[in-house]
């Protein structure tokens, strides 16, 4: 099993698709790098003064829009038409810290890599596997290894196991890219006014890393699932992107969506996101349907995450039995 | 003496039909027996008889009805595993991951059986594709690739070899190699059951051969047995007698076809000799000479599957 292993995760880092992921990550990752380098500053006090400007001004259009009011109003109309001012505008309303802060942003950077991350999971698993089917090489292997169970093991090993690497590899260069912006260009601090003090912000961050990994293995684990059960890459995508998209979406807007937190979709973001709330509609006496904080439905990250996975194991029960009876041609 | 190499005994498969297509027997209780030791045994059949299927049985690809499939004595599909160690097989067009080398495509099969890396250079040498390892795949020629497909079949030095059309998409020359690469390996205790429809390549490489038709057996054993049972059971006699025309006449009224060519009596459609003996000596005419004519391979198969009441299925591949 290791020897196949071995031979499986070679030829999965080897193939041109998963080498142009890489490349196009890398790309992105930099562009990103270079978009935040080039829109963030570490000159507070420039933004200070700027700050400053946009508020004189602010104050001096005011000023001017009442004299004019008060010039052309009736005086009758005066209180209704020019009222003075009273936005309770502030400078600190026109300022906006320039700094990007690594904290503020962290889970938004986790969260992106999850998703494309996902994304290319599902894409390359459904090839990798896809694909040998349709060239015949998954036959030829079974020539040799003829324990079709250890064969799709190895492959769906290879594969989901792989796709995290990436996605982690990809995740953790982007953490890095954008820390050195913090570094040069920010802060690692919160630069939030109303920031709340978060006494397990590192834990919470890998919790979070944590649960975007085991979403990437999911999300890879059903491109896999697909591709063994459908022997066609395009297949396994169309059902996977299929359903979740048109099939969810359905689903989703059934009794006006009172189903939705039962999707897969649901499952994945609670599971990544820690929680997914969901207002439950109610029907009135005259049939209307509302929508209450008394009627939340909460799915929580652990239930998320072990309902998703029994769905992607079952997926698999489905998928190793029918490879196991159906003749490979 | 030696152990039995393959053994197939009733063996059937159905094909269920896509949608509304109807249902396909590709083998209907075939039998076949490969005696190990260094034999090269052909099976032949017409396209869509069953061998593919037998083939694709034989290393668990195929899930037969029923039947019992034995190789080296071990049950197939359940002791494949232990089997397979031993066994080369190239079922069809060889399949490659296209966009790497011969040399990288190898090397992974290599790998997955734990053989020495040198195993590789080893086997490219005998197909005399060394030069041209390092290309890709998608590049090779379709003689070059059925060259690879039989460099992996060798990676393992197996026992038993079982080689679909090896030498589909060879030029002369390439079909010439494989001929003497395939005695070659039996020459060393390698048991091949070579599977083609060039029959002159059988006839010339194959000590036993199995003939194939509507997923049944309809002959097997030795070469010469085989075509002999061919002579015999639908070929030709030819007759010395006296008097032709007499001959001729009486086998005629026997029911027996017969024909005058160069002082002979060529009589065809006799089950047994023994019956034109008898006919003749009946009435008082006595052959002096009596000869089957010997058949070659391609008359035998098409006078056996004739006879099995073969309707040509270009489009099978079964």
């Amino acid at each position: 099993m290791s020897r196949l292993l071995s031979v499986e995760f070679r030829r999965f880092f080897a193939r041109r698709l998963t080498r142009w992921a890489g490349v196009v990550l890398l790309l992105g990752i930099a562009a990103a790098g270079i978009g935040t380098f080039a829109t963030s500053s570490k000159d507070v006090a420039a933004a200070h003064r700027s700050a400053q400007r946009h508020y004189e001004a602010f104050l001096q259009d005011q000023q001017a829009f009442r004299t004019d009011c008060l010039a052309h109003t009736p005086p009758d109309q005066v209180d209704e038409q020019c009222p003075p001012d009273e936005s309770g505008a502030t400078v600190e309303n026109f300022y906006s810290d320039p700094r990007f802060s690594f904290h503020d942003h962290v889970g938004d950077l986790l969260t992106t890599g999850c998703v494309i991350g996902s994304l290319l999971g599902l894409i390359l698993a459904a090839s990798v596997i896809g694909a040998e089917w349709q060239a015949g090489t998954f036959a030829s292997l079974l020539t040799w290894e003829p324990r079709r169970m250890r064969v799709a093991a190895a492959k769906v090993t290879a594969v989901v196991v792989g796709s995290l690497a990436i996605a982690t590899v990809a995740t953790a260069l982007l953490l890095g890219v954008e820390s050195l912006v913090a570094a040069t260009h920010g802060t690692f601090t919160t630069v939030l006014r109303e920031a709340r003090p978060q006494p397990h912000f590192a834990k919470q961050t890998w919790a979070l890393a944590g649960r975007a990994a085991l979403v990437v293995m999911l999300v890879s684990g059903i491109g896999a699932a697909l591709a063994l059960l459908l022997r066609h890459t395009v297949a396994a995508l169309g059902v996977a992107i299929g359903y979740l998209i048109v099939g969810e979406g359905i689903i989703g807007s059934l009794r006006h969506g009172d189903v939705r937190h039962h999707l897969l979709q649901s499952r994945l973001d609670a599971l990544l996101h820690g929680r997914y709330e969901w207002f439950i509609p109610t029907r009135g006496p005259d049939g209307s349907v509302g929508f209450s904080s008394d009627h939340l439905a909460v799915v929580h990250a652990l239930n998320a995450g072990i309902e998703a996975l029994i769905f992607v194991a079952l997926l698999f029960a489905v998928a190793l039995t029918i490879l196991q009876r159906r003749d490979v041609t | 003496m030696t152990a039995t190499a393959v053994e197939v005994r009733a063996l059937t498969k159905t094909y269920r039909g896509r949608l509304r297509a109807a249902k396909r027997k590709a083998l209907d209780g075939l039998d076949l027996t490969v005696d190990g030791g260094g034999r090269v045994h052909g099976f032949l059949g017409p396209n869509g008889s069953g061998k593919t299927t037998t083939l694709r049985a034989l290393i668990g690809l195929v899930r037969a009805d029923s039947g019992e499939v034995r190789m080296f004595g071990r049950s197939v599909p359940h002791e494949l595993p232990a089997v397979v160690p031993g066994v080369g097989s190239l079922i069809e067009a060889p399949q490659f991951f296209r966009n790497f080398s011969g040399r990288r495509n190898l090397r992974y099969l290599n790998d997955v059986a734990g053989l020495p890396p040198t195993r590789v250079d080893e086997v490219l040498e005998v197909v005399d594709l060394t030069d041209r390892a390092d290309d890709l795949v998608k590049g090779y020629s379709l003689g070059m690739r059925q060259r690879l497909g039989i460099a992996a079949t060798l990676l393992k030095q197996p026992t038993l070899l079982l080689l679909d059309e090896p030498s589909n998409g060879l030029d002369p020359a390439g079909i010439r190699d494989v001929r003497s690469l395939l005695r070659r390996v039996a020459g060393e205790g390698t048991t091949v059951v070579l599977s083609s429809h060039l029959l002159a390549e059988v006839e010339q490489v194959c000590d036993e051969v199995t003939i194939v038709a509507h997923g049944r057996t309809i002959a097997s054993g030795p070469v010469r047995d085989v075509l002999s049972q061919a002579s015999a059971s639908g070929g030709r006699l030819r007759v010395r007698v006296a008097d032709l025309q007499a001959g001729q006449r009486t086998l005629a009224a026997a029911g027996l076809t017969a024909a005058a060519e160069a002082g002979q009596l060529v009589v065809t459609g006799v089950d047994d000799p023994s019956t034109v003996t008898r006919v003749l000596a009946e009435s008082g005419i006595y052959l002096s000479e009596l000869t089957p004519d010997r058949v070659g391979l391609e008359e035998a198969f098409l006078l056996l599957t004739d006879e099995s009441g073969h309707q040509p299925d270009p489009k099978a591949t079964t």
